[in-house]
């Protein structure tokens, strides 16, 4: 069992950030700034493992059935990376779109909105994801 | 020492501690015959009043249990504890969604041996819980009628994270004016091949074919 994670700022913080932010609500309930912690805390046990000191950027694939606003993930970048080795770092993300396979056409086809599970040249609708749901830290720039 | 800045490949989820928690917390429930059943929706669309009347359904035929997340306050705890069922409040704070790592701390003391379906009740939000992978078994998304028939495509991702779709509030559906066919023809289109149920907990409408499917569900678990 992994032990239970330590966020990098407290929620005592947390909510000290969200007193100072010029508009608050825009934080409120933001769960972009937990996943942005969790990269964080990731990323310095990968660069130490690797020894590197310091990481310079992280690169993540973020599918567009993640779950996660692109502009909230990049907008709670920089204070989950306060007082750690990411500090000043880059988010460099990589947008994927949502990829299903077609079973009448029996090819895989790129969705035209998450709104329409139906394949954009025959319209038969199709469950099958083949791709959309990344939310993954696939390099770092370490030194 | 002059290090060289260098890029290094790692393939590991962003939510890596939340998603491997959540992996130990199956396994528990899969060691121990526990089907978890976890419920999203916004706020207000009915969580736990179905789940009030589900829990009293339920209790007769098996060991059910209940975690309830809210922001604050302990009142649904409160109310489900009327059903004489196990139940226990996660109270978040700020916090917009439940963690595995706040599910393992709710189930401290608990054996789970004595349970056969655990119920986890999410915070009310369709955005942020879609993420957060609990170790459930099967994921509820409610909608009520009150919402409007297109809250599927407004909240696409929730609705294909989720395995079933229960329209709630079915006894206001008439004074709403609500579209029964467009609400399937919109959760359809956004999770092809979903399973729908309409139900009422108030006057029950709906609530029998939804016990069937999920107590059968249990059995073969």
């Amino acid at each position: 069992m992994p032990p239970a994670r330590q966020l990098p700022i407290s929620n005592c913080q947390f909510n000290r950030s969200l007193r100072e932010s010029s508009n608050p609500s825009r934080l409120k309930y933001m769960h972009e700034l937990s996943i942005a912690m969790s990269m964080v805390e990731m990323a310095t046990e990968e660069a130490a493992r690797r020894g590197g000191a310091q990481v310079n950027a992280l690169h993540l694939k973020l599918g567009a059935l993640s779950g996660v606003v692109k502009d909230a993930l990049l907008f709670s970048w920089d204070v989950a990376c306060e007082d750690t080795p990411l500090a000043g770092s880059r988010l460099v993300i990589e947008e994927v779109p949502v990829m299903v396979y077609c079973p009448a056409c029996q090819a895989e086809r790129t969705l035209a909105s998450i709104r329409q599970f139906f394949c954009p040249v025959c319209e038969t609708p199709t469950p099958e994801i083949l791709r959309g749901k990344e939310l993954e830290v696939v390099a770092l720039e370490i030194e | 020492m002059m290090s060289t800045p260098r890029l290094v490949q790692v393939r590991e989820k962003a939510l890596k501690q939340n998603d491997l928690l959540a992996r130990a917390l199956r396994e528990r429930f899969r060691e121990a015959s526990v089907f978890a059943v976890s419920l999203v929706s916004s706020p207000g669309a009915g969580k736990t009043a179905f789940l009030e009347k589900t829990l009293a359904r339920l209790r007769p035929h098996c060991r059910v249990a209940a975690l309830v997340g809210d922001l604050a306050t302990d009142n649904d705890a409160a109310r489900l504890q009327r059903t004489e069922a196990p139940v226990r409040q996660i109270t978040t704070g700020t916090v917009c969604h439940l963690e595995a790592a706040m599910v393992e701390n709710a189930l401290a003391g608990w054996d789970l041996n004595e349970i056969d379906c655990l119920f986890i009740e999410n915070v009310g939000n369709l955005v942020c819980p879609s993420s957060y992978d609990l170790g459930e078994e099967m994921r509820l998304v409610l909608m009520s009628v009150t919402e409007g028939e297109d809250k599927p495509l407004k909240y696409p991702t929730i609705f294909n994270t989720a395995d079933v779709a229960v329209i709630t509030k079915l006894d206001l559906a008439a004074a709403v004016e609500f579209d029964l066919a467009a609400a399937h023809q919109s959760i359809q289109s956004v999770r092809p091949g979903m399973r729908v149920f309409e139900v009422s907990a108030k006057t029950g409408q709906g609530m029998g074919e939804w016990q069937q499917f999920l107590q059968l569900r249990i059995a073969e678990w």
